[in-house]
């Protein structure tokens, strides 16, 4: 019987699943990744320089870890990323409420930002190295150029999905207009903002090798570029993996975040 | 009535287009050779030679693929989707190991005054750069190539503060002021002094034969193609001779094939002028034979010697003969 309805329960959309089936799934595609990898590798039925074994790329940690420039690297790309994401959702988030509820805001900037938005990072890097230089600044703002548009048009969208029946509600009430954006507009965006953010981070991260092309002297994106060159693959996975690593922890960050701060929200 | 989603046919749209790219994918075919390249003027004569039909004539056809930087070219080559890569002797040093194999056939060209180290104006030589920043693309040949004269000059190489970029960007940071030296390539050499940014402290002219361009073939290709790759050898030597009596006509050909910041046949002359081309002679001199080989091998030892003290020759030292194959030089 029971088994019925855990199985009833997987083939019903948003229906829940046991704890023990939710994390067992997750851990099984882990596993699973892992033991092919290991065949490909160490089975040499993929050569070394395309697959390096899980084994050399834990011994080029470990190797990295030892003498201190592993932790150096991480924490000047998580250095670089946080500050451009937070920068970038610092401005972002304000002026992407106010575009998305105010439409004398959105038709002032929404044309501006979705210009923006499609451009191409990369093209911008010389011109970031003329206008800001070669330091920090240059590594922020490519980080901050990623997210910071994204945002905004997320952000808006965000605002413009609170059910109009709240404000008209808050009205009804005899809120005042200020009232209504400070105590009904703001808390419920809430969770969507934060949902947002949750998947910009991510996008923050992937530029990282492209803010750490210039002047970089330590960073995960500057030690796969450099690895690349003399096909160090097993260098590559590392930083992959770390970045991968490190992403799986933010995440799990903003998911007690959100739902601390917003468990009313589904 | 609404139509549903129709999986089925996204699904056989799906299988087609993945069908169609794997079929695209160049595998090794006789009579076909595949060269992926960067934009440099030095590979011109290729495509001269095969807009041409010096390779047709032979019964070769060349498929020429430009990459952005070299390693793409090499993991290209290393999963079997070019048959080789024309680019500078050093760069090749660290990607060759028991896993990849490939071989030098001919000496392409080699910088004769297009690569160089800008500098401000207060700094005269290299031992001026001692603790001053040095932009440069780490790993690339700028950084073989001012390694190579500090080594001449007895500077360590640890002197120096290099700081990372491509030559293009280097240039950028040192013609906006980011840094006080770069090492770059031409046409960023002439634009720093028609800037009046700074100077040229030393240009690949003041070493010749050390910034050396190759083409480089796997060794499974050299094994199972030795005709098509003697017709590439053979075409690759008649669209130099005829570059050398014909430089108007053949610089608008290579201009277009070569493409880049060189399409203007103009511009693709004044590159010219900065490099120096291999024929047939220049690379029977210059690279020697196995058993004695020429100047080319004391250019595989530096290389070697310079990697290894910048720790990027990970897999041991290349010796000449693992990394060239001089049998077909001569056609």
């Amino acid at each position: 019987m029971a088994r019925v309805s855990v199985l009833n329960a997987c083939l019903t959309p948003r229906a829940s699943i046991p704890n023990q089936l939710y994390i067992g799934s997750g851990v099984i595609l882990w596993v699973l990744i892992i033991m092919v990898w290991s065949i490909l590798s160490y089975g040499e039925v993929v050569p070394s320089i395309f697959l390096p074994t899980p084994g050399k790329v834990f011994a080029s940690g470990f190797h990295l870890a030892a003498n201190g420039q592993l932790w150096v690297d991480i924490w000047a790309s998580t250095e670089v990323v946080l500050l451009g994401f937070f920068i970038s959702s610092l401005v972002a988030v304000p002026v992407g409420l106010l575009m998305g509820s105010f439409r004398i805001v959105q038709a002032t900037i929404e044309p501006f930002v979705n210009f923006m938005r499609y451009l191409p990072v990369t093209s911008f890097v010389p011109l970031f190295i003329l206008w800001i230089g070669i330091g920090i600044e240059q590594r922020v703002m490519v980080i901050i150029f990623g997210t910071f548009f994204q945002q905004m048009v997320m952000t808006a969208d965000v605002s413009r999905g609170v059910s109009q029946d709240l404000l008209n509600a808050s009205y009804t009430l005899g809120a005042s207009r200020r009232d209504t954006v400070w105590y009904v507009l703001g808390p419920a965006s809430l969770p969507g903002v934060l949902d947002m953010l949750r998947v910009t981070i991510g996008w923050a991260w992937t530029y990282v090798v492209l803010a750490e092309l210039v002047a970089a002297s330590s960073g995960l994106g500057y030690i796969s570029m450099k690895a690349m060159r003399g096909f160090q693959v097993e260098i590559i996975f590392l930083a992959i993996s770390i970045i991968g690593i490190l992403g799986l922890l933010t995440d799990q960050i903003f998911r007690v975040v959100r739902l601390k701060a917003a468990p009313w929200a589904p | 009535m609404r139509k549903a989603f129709d999986y089925s046919r996204l699904l056989k749209t799906l299988v087609a287009v993945a069908i169609m790219m794997v079929a695209s994918v160049g595998f090794a075919q006789a009579g076909k050779l595949s060269i992926g390249h960067f934009v440099w003027v030095g590979y011109g004569p290729l495509y001269l030679a095969r807009d041409l039909g010096y390779f047709k004539e032979n019964g070769l056809d060349v498929d020429l693929k430009v990459l952005d930087e070299t390693s793409l070219s090499m993991a290209a080559q290393a999963s079997g989707r070019l048959s080789g890569v024309a680019t500078t002797i050093d760069d090749l040093l660290k990607y060759r190991s028991k896993d990849l194999c490939f071989k030098t056939i001919f000496t392409m060209d080699s910088s004769n005054g297009g690569d160089g180290i800008v500098v401000k104006d207060d700094i005269n030589s290299l031992a001026d750069l001692k603790g001053k920043q040095v932009a440069m693309s780490e790993g690339s040949t700028s950084q073989f190539f001012i390694s190579y004269l500090m080594k001449q000059q007895n500077i360590p190489l640890d002197s120096i503060i290099t700081t990372n970029m491509t030559a293009d960007e280097a240039a950028v940071a040192f013609i906006a002021g980011h840094v006080p030296a770069a090492v770059t390539w031409e046409p960023n050499l002439t634009l720093v002094k028609t800037k009046k940014a700074g100077k040229v402290l030393i240009d690949s002219s003041q070493a010749p034969g050390v910034i050396v361009d190759v083409l480089e073939l796997s060794c499974s290709v050299i094994q199972n193609q030795p005709d098509d790759v003697k017709a590439l050898v053979k075409g690759y030597y008649k669209a130099l001779d005829y570059m050398k009596a014909h430089p108007d006509e053949t610089n608008a050909i290579m201009a277009k094939g070569v493409g880049g910041y060189l399409t203007e046949p103009k511009d693709f002359a004044a590159a010219k002028a900065g490099v120096k081309f291999y024929d047939k002679a220049d690379n029977i001199a210059y690279m020697g034979t196995i058993q004695s080989p020429g100047p080319l091998a004391k250019v595989i030892k530096l290389g070697n010697e310079i990697w290894t003290d910048l720790g990027r020759m990970p897999n041991g030292e290349v010796k000449y003969k693992d990394i060239v194959d001089t049998s077909f030089l001569d056609q």
